[in-house]
């Protein structure tokens, strides 16, 4: 009987333990508050990026090659961007810097200078794009 | 998200219809569990099938496939019939509803998520197929060309059905794991416990451990089938259990190593025959294999020297050793109450769960040996990785220690 009644108490005990309170506190969070941070979320240290590479989707169509650039100095920026860049322009070629020529847009974040032979498309609070002039 | 649920019902229909044919005793729901991870990997497989063949994904293309299958294979309708219901699966429903809640309030946030499945499944969403150059020429880290394409196959499903690619949607995914996983375990522990209550119970236990915290990884769907298929290859469900560790492998490489722990186990606890068995998961698996070989997807574990790495890490032990025991498990209270929980079982544990057992440290020692070969800084792939191999075993070790707890109802009578 005792150790029957113990194990019921230790298989409590796991349950306590293994329970995930916050399951319950997500019913009472803000959920637009809270969805905002986490839509954020990746994007952190590049504050913008998120809405303007929106942008730039809506703005070039699918097989479009796209350099997307930024005057950022720290260390790895470029993979930060272009990681997050290649997920949100899905189906358009993000390129390398080196395979500029390849380009038909140049995306350029929190900047609006681009290489020669591109000429701006629209600026918006994030950036410019620029498109190969014909 | 209704274009989504569909599908995930859809889905879970034809899969009962396979679960019906795996696993002759599935009854309740045991049944609608397995239905639902059965038919997201079914759907997966379609997807693969389909490009494979060179048929571009289309809403009709997907549906006469699943639909036509299902078909052939079912014998005649007849709903599952569900045991009675235990006031503790309302902590379960809440608890989900909640877990349902937080993974489809966002558009999907994880890094691993937008640089790697979400990222591979959205990419083949735009080709309508597995697209083979991308994954050939992706410059990216992190985005693991050569990985099992169950997860991100599932995220087109999904796209598919809506006919768009819907980032929040996609957590409903998770939702469905967890659900599928909980269901079969619900069931087997009742069976198990003779006590619906009891079933009920150790659901809403593993609830924490079946709703993964990672959205959109694929951690969420490798726990449902990996769990699934112990519990089930545990009960003498060979059939479906080794379905299920074939559509783990086609998820991740960890569910791979998953099938030579089951084996293993097997071995352990004296059922070497089953392990011929277990060929519809090596069936399942080794398309994907010759298809990654086939086109030339880089493995980052495969690059280089494995040997010498192995060799210079098995040099300095400690390294490794120090990673992992600075490494967080998990919850570290779960951890205390689950080793005195063991003790108190120790004897039937050891006893009668030499198959679960077993596998759990296979599992565990090969993901010791992946470290050894990593190419990565080992402190680092630890810290990064740990945690989550943990929650690979955690459902399963839960299972066995709670329902060698719980009284046996069954033995009373």
């Amino acid at each position: 009987m005792i150790r029957r009644a113990l194990g019921v108490v230790a298989a409590i005990a796991v349950a306590a333990a293994a329970f995930q309170p916050f399951y319950l506190r997500v019913f009472l969070v803000n959920r637009a508050r809270m969805a905002a941070m986490l839509v954020d979320l990746p994007y952190r240290r590049t504050p913008g990026l998120r809405p303007f590479l929106e942008h730039v989707r809506a703005s070039t169509r699918a097989g479009d090659a796209v350099l997307v650039t930024a005057p950022v100095q720290w260390s790895s920026a470029y993979e930060y961007i272009d990681a997050r860049a290649i997920y949100v322009l899905a189906g358009r070629e993000v390129l390398l810097p080196r395979d500029v020529g390849r380009a038909r847009f140049v995306a350029v974040y929190r900047g609006a200078a681009g290489p020669p032979g591109f000429a701006p498309l629209w600026t918006d609070a994030n950036g410019t794009l620029l498109r190969r002039a014909t | 998200m209704i274009a989504e649920v569909a599908a995930l019902l859809l889905a879970a229909a034809a899969g009962v219809v396979l679960a019906r044919r795996l696993d002759r005793a599935a009854a309740g729901t045991l049944l609608i569990g397995e239905g639902i991870l059965f038919g997201i990997g079914f759907a997966a497989v379609v997807l693969l099938a389909l490009s494979i063949a060179g048929v571009p994904w289309t809403r009709t293309a997907v549906l006469v496939a699943m639909i036509g299958t299902a078909a052939v294979l079912a014998r005649r309708f007849a709903p599952p019939s569900l045991r009675a219901f235990s006031p503790i699966d309302v902590v379960t429903l809440v608890l989900l509803a909640g877990y349902t809640r937080f993974a489809t309030m966002a558009p999907l946030w994880e890094f691993d998520y937008i640089g790697d499945f979400g990222l591979k499944g959205r990419a083949f969403f735009e080709a309508r197929a597995i697209d083979w150059h991308f994954l050939q020429t992706v410059f990216v880290g992190g985005v693991h060309p050569d990985y099992p394409p169950l997860l991100p196959l599932a995220f087109d499903f999904l796209a598919i059905s809506r006919g768009a690619w819907d980032d929040a949607a996609q957590g409903l995914l998770n939702v469905a794991f967890a659900l599928g996983l909980l269901l079969v375990v619900r069931h087997l522990a009742a069976e198990e416990t003779g006590s619906t209550h009891a079933g009920a119970f150790v659901a809403a236990a593993l609830l924490p451990l079946a709703a993964s915290p990672w959205i959109g990884l694929a951690e969420a769907p490798l726990v449902a089938f990996g769990t699934a298929a112990l519990l089930l290859l545990r009960r003498g469900s060979v059939a479906a259990g080794a379905v299920m560790l074939g559509l783990a492998a086609l998820t991740k490489n960890e569910g791979l190593a998953l099938i030579v722990a089951a084996a293993l186990g097997l071995a352990a606890a004296k059922r070497a025959r089953d392990i011929a068995r277990l060929w519809p998961a090596a069936a399942i698996a080794l398309p994907w294999l010759v298809l990654r070989a086939v086109h030339h997807l880089h493995t980052d574990l495969a690059e280089g020297s494995v040997g010498a790495r192995i060799a210079g890490h098995l040099r300095d032990p400690k390294l490794l050793f120090d990673a992992l025991a600075a490494s967080r498990p998990g919850r570290p209270f779960f951890w205390m109450a689950m080793a005195v929980a063991a003790a108190i079982v120790i004897r039937p544990l050891l006893a009668r769960e030499r198959f679960v057992l077993a596998a759990v440290a296979a599992q565990l020692a090969i993901y010791i040996a992946a470290y050894l070969a990593s190419p990565y800084d080992v402190p680092w792939h630890v810290r990064w990785s740990w945690e989550r191999l943990i929650s690979h075993v955690a459902p399963a070790l839960t299972y066995v220690v709670l329902v060698k707890l719980l009284p046996d109802r069954r033995a009373a009578a």
